[in-house]
């Protein structure tokens, strides 16, 4: 009977606990807080030679964006208008600022980033197999936020400069 | 009373929906994405330890628990005991020197941990004469220094080998950077208990990471313990005096850079035995251990084109252990030391489309797996060198049979000289039944080989309380699982696994009728269980977790195993408080009753609550209470004790100020 009576004040104190404690929290859906990521790395990356206008910001494949891809409606990338595109076919992939592609949903994937490397193109993922072929940022949930890991050795072959904040936050930098 | 409940509830969600989800993230500086926590339960977790490499949690052959550092923090976990037995299912005893984890209802006393295979940062880490692993202060990293755990419960042989029965807990240690600069932390808690801890942490410009860190801890427990078998005249009233004292030294490095990584720790620890176990004298301050281990490894992990990553590891370990056991009339001196290297190849291929490939092959080889038990500057009872080298091969496929559906098929040969050869597979098949709904089937077998200590810790005479036994072998586990994930809303997590194994040969020790232990291949055992768990994310940053566990852990007898828990329950509730840096945790858990060897030991509730504020930029101060109710409560233990049960600390609390420069 005790430990019946010591579950309900342990529930007693909970109840009150949550009804008091919740004055401080930053907290987001998982696809709204990466498109903001991804946004913020066109905005910490520099790449070579004058950027194309618009700004092209491509989703290359399936992805579970959906609506949260409208936070990125009218925005600029270093004073360019961003434009966001929906490539069909590796061709079309290639000619984009900004690349983001899930490596299970879309074929040959690794042999597009082959193809990509030497391309001014930043490459993004968030699936953990896309880091061994070459994805120059991978995002991954730890389970409560979203973290990311840089690949600065591929982003230089391909011409890509990161600032020193991005690197600074990153989880790891290789 | 339960008429008001409702109310309370109903303000719970007022101000839960009241409380504001930022705006435009876009907006907001890349520092402060780094900090916004998730609103919703992902799919996309990573977790690493289910198929060797990394994963999505929701691609997973099981389902992979993780506790990460923020949790450690949050919940004042001070060991890795704790930390794991706040995981549905999970169990922890601990007799006042070791802690002994149990998982699946399978913990019999006596056993040292040698049926649950521990990894720090992907490498294995029991030790090669008892096959233990360490979860109390003697484990060899301070609990501040570990970023994540993740736990697969369930058979890992397939891919891991010998030990991995019940299931593989990987420890993932802290990087430079997650520190960023120099750490000083000091904490004082009850029962006499200090630590203090100084760390630097750094990623310099071109990625490269180094972490260094040293921890000190001394507790001096309670002043006395009374036990009531000792109550008889001559023994000090049954109370042991000074005798629960528990110190270590420790050290950790780390560096890493780009797919190198290498890094050291050690451990020293003296505890002092209040328990008059194994016979010995009653409250003589000459009982206590000393365990030391050291650790060096390295990995490496490079990419082979686009289709191939590759992975090795070479790592080098020690462990000392001295036991002083004490007798009216002699010091008995127990002794292990254990060195051994390994290395490990892994490849991952994905070449083939809807294939994802993994093999590898694993090495040990012990150079030293010496074992003596000796009366000081008397009897030799015990003296057993021994080295030997072990070794397995392992593959897996993981096929998208569909977009929704993968089979997971996979086995592993393993050779161990003292059990001979070993191979296990695994079967599974993870359906993503919905956007919200995961199914997973799983089919799989495990063994263990008998370790040093069963095999040579005896003679043939039985003057040391053993005799050998020349025939023991291999014990194996055969499991079926069958899980299910679902999202009931985005903020709203359900599992459920429902598990049946069946054990052979279970390698347990027995006394022979002239009265000498013997380790002999023994029972089966048949066990069914329930996991089932519940989350929930409110928008207002309050997190709660419910999980309750049934299980039936029978031996060939049909009587349910000592130490096996038929129920558990735990909750978890934090939140997040006005300001940044505060937070409040509060958990419950509850362990049903137990059969102990001689009586059934009582169930328990056990509840604790931290805060953790910073009232200055770079302080950090945590306050916590531990076991709130102050419940007197205990824990089985096995022949080698008197007593039934050993009881356990009651109401305490700690104190932690943690400065960064």
């Amino acid at each position: 009977m005790s430990t019946l009576r010591r579950l309900f004040r342990g529930w007693l104190a909970i109840v009150l606990l949550a009804g008091i404690g919740p004055l401080r929290a930053e907290l987001a859906e998982e696809y709204e807080l990466k498109a903001a990521f991804l946004y913020n790395f066109a905005l910490f990356t520099h790449w070579p030679g004058e950027t194309a206008e618009p700004f092209t910001l491509c989703l290359y494949g399936p992805h579970r964006f959906g609506d949260a891809l409208r936070q990125l409606d009218g925005k600029t990338v270093h004073d360019i208008p961003l434009s966001l595109q929906f490539p069909q076919t590796a061709q079309e992939a290639r000619t984009c600022q900004v690349l983001f592609f899930n490596p299970d949903a879309v074929p040959r994937a690794a042999e597009l980033l082959e193809a990509l490397r030497a391309a001014p193109v930043l490459t993004i993922s968030d699936h953990p197999v896309a880091w061994p072929m070459g994805t120059m940022i991978v995002l991954a949930v730890d389970p409560q936020r979203v973290v990311f890991d840089i690949n600065t050795r591929r982003a230089r072959q391909a011409g890509l400069d990161f600032s020193a904040k991005l690197l600074r936050l990153a989880r790891t930098v290789h | 009373m339960s008429r008001r409940l409702p109310r309370y509830l109903y303000s719970l969600f007022a101000c839960a929906s009241a409380a504001a989800v930022a705006g435009d993230l876009t907006d907001l500086p890349l520092e402060e994405l780094s900090n916004t926590g998730l609103a919703t339960f992902s799919p996309n977790v990573e977790v690493s330890t289910a198929a060797k490499y990394a994963q999505l949690s929701a691609e997973a052959p099981a389902a992979v628990r993780v506790v990460t550092a923020q949790d450690i923090k949050t919940y004042g976990y001070r060991t890795l005991a704790e930390v794991l037995r706040s995981l549905p299912g999970v169990y922890v005893s601990h007799d006042r020197n070791y802690s002994y984890l149990g998982v699946r209802g399978f913990s019999p006393p006596g056993d040292y941990n040698a049926r649950v295979l521990m990894l720090v940062d992907g490498v294995r880490f029991n030790e090669n004469i008892y096959d233990s692993l360490s979860l109390g202060h003697d484990f060899i990293l301070d609990i501040d220094l570990v970023e994540r755990v993740e736990f697969m419960p369930g058979p890992g042989s397939a891919l891991y080998g010998n030990n991995a029965l019940f299931g593989v807990v990987n420890v993932i240690t802290k990087r430079g950077a997650s520190l960023d600069g120099a750490e000083l932390s000091g904490d004082y808690g009850g029962f006499d208990t200090y630590k203090a801890r100084g760390s630097f942490g750094r990623r310099f410009d071109n990625g490269a990471e180094l972490l260094l860190s040293a921890t000190g801890f001394d507790r001096e427990g309670p002043d006395r313990l009374h036990f009531k078998e000792f109550d008889t005249p001559g023994r000090n009233g049954g109370n042991a005096v000074g005798l629960d004292f528990d110190r270590y030294q420790s050290a950790f490095g780390k560096f890493s850079l780009g797919g190198l990584n290498l890094e050291s720790a050690y451990i020293s620890r003296d505890k002092g035995i209040p328990t008059a176990s194994f016979g010995q004298a009653f409250n003589d301050p000459r009982s206590a251990t000393l365990d030391q281990r050291g650790f060096v490894a390295m990995t490496y992990n490079t990419q082979w084109g686009p289709a191939w990553d590759f992975r090795a590891r070479l790592d080098y370990q020690r462990y000392w252990y001295d036991g002083d056991y004490a007798y009216p009339d002699a010091l008995n001196r127990d002794v292990a030391r254990g060195e051994w290297w390994g290395g490990e190849l892994q490849v991952i291929n994905t070449s083939f489309e809807d294939h994802r490939l993994s093999f590898g092959g694993e090495w040990q080889d012990n150079l030293q797996q010496f074992q003596s038990n000796r009366d000081v500057g008397g009897a030799v009872f015990v003296d057993a060198p021994y080295n030997s080298v072990r070794y397995g091969f392992y593959g897996e496929d993981q096929f998208r049979l569909l977009d929704e559906l993968t089979l997971i098929a996979g086995a592993r040969y393993d050779y161990v000289p003292l059990g001979g050869s070993s191979a296990n597979p695994r079967l599974g098949l993870v359906w993503q039944a919905r956007e919200d709904t995961t199914l997973r089937l799983n089919y799989g077998t495990a063994f263990r080989a008998p370790n040093t200590f069963e095999r040579f810790y005896n003679d043939p005479a039985g003057n040391s309380g053993y005799k050998p036994n020349a025939s023991l072998n291999n014990e194996t586990v055969e499991t079926l699982e069958l899980g299910l994930q679902h999202l009931l809303t985005p903020a709203t997590r359900l599992g459920l696994s429902v598990y049946h194994y069946e054990a052979d040969g279970l390698i347990s020790q027995t006394a022979d009728a002239d009265g000498f232990l013997i380790y002999r291949n023994l029972d089966g055992i048949k066990a069914v269980g329930v996991e089932a768990d519940g989350e929930h994310r409110f928008k207002n940053g309050v997190r709660t977790r419910l999980s309750y566990a049934w299980q039936e852990t029978r031996d060939d007898t049909g009587a349910i195993l000592t130490n096996s828990p038929q129920h558990m329950a735990k909750f978890h509730i934090d939140s997040p408080l006005w300001r940044e840096g505060w937070t409040l945790g509060f958990d419950t858990l509850y362990l049903g009753s137990r059969q102990g060897r001689l009586d059934t030991v009582d169930g328990h509730v056990l509840s604790s609550l931290t805060l953790n504020s910073r009232w200055l930029e770079n302080a950090d101060l945590s306050a916590g209470v531990y076991n709130l109710w102050n419940a007197h409560y205990a824990d089985p233990v096995g022949s080698e004790f008197v007593q039934n049960e050993i009881f356990q600390d009651g109401r305490s609390f700690r104190l932690k100020l943690t400065l960064r420069f």
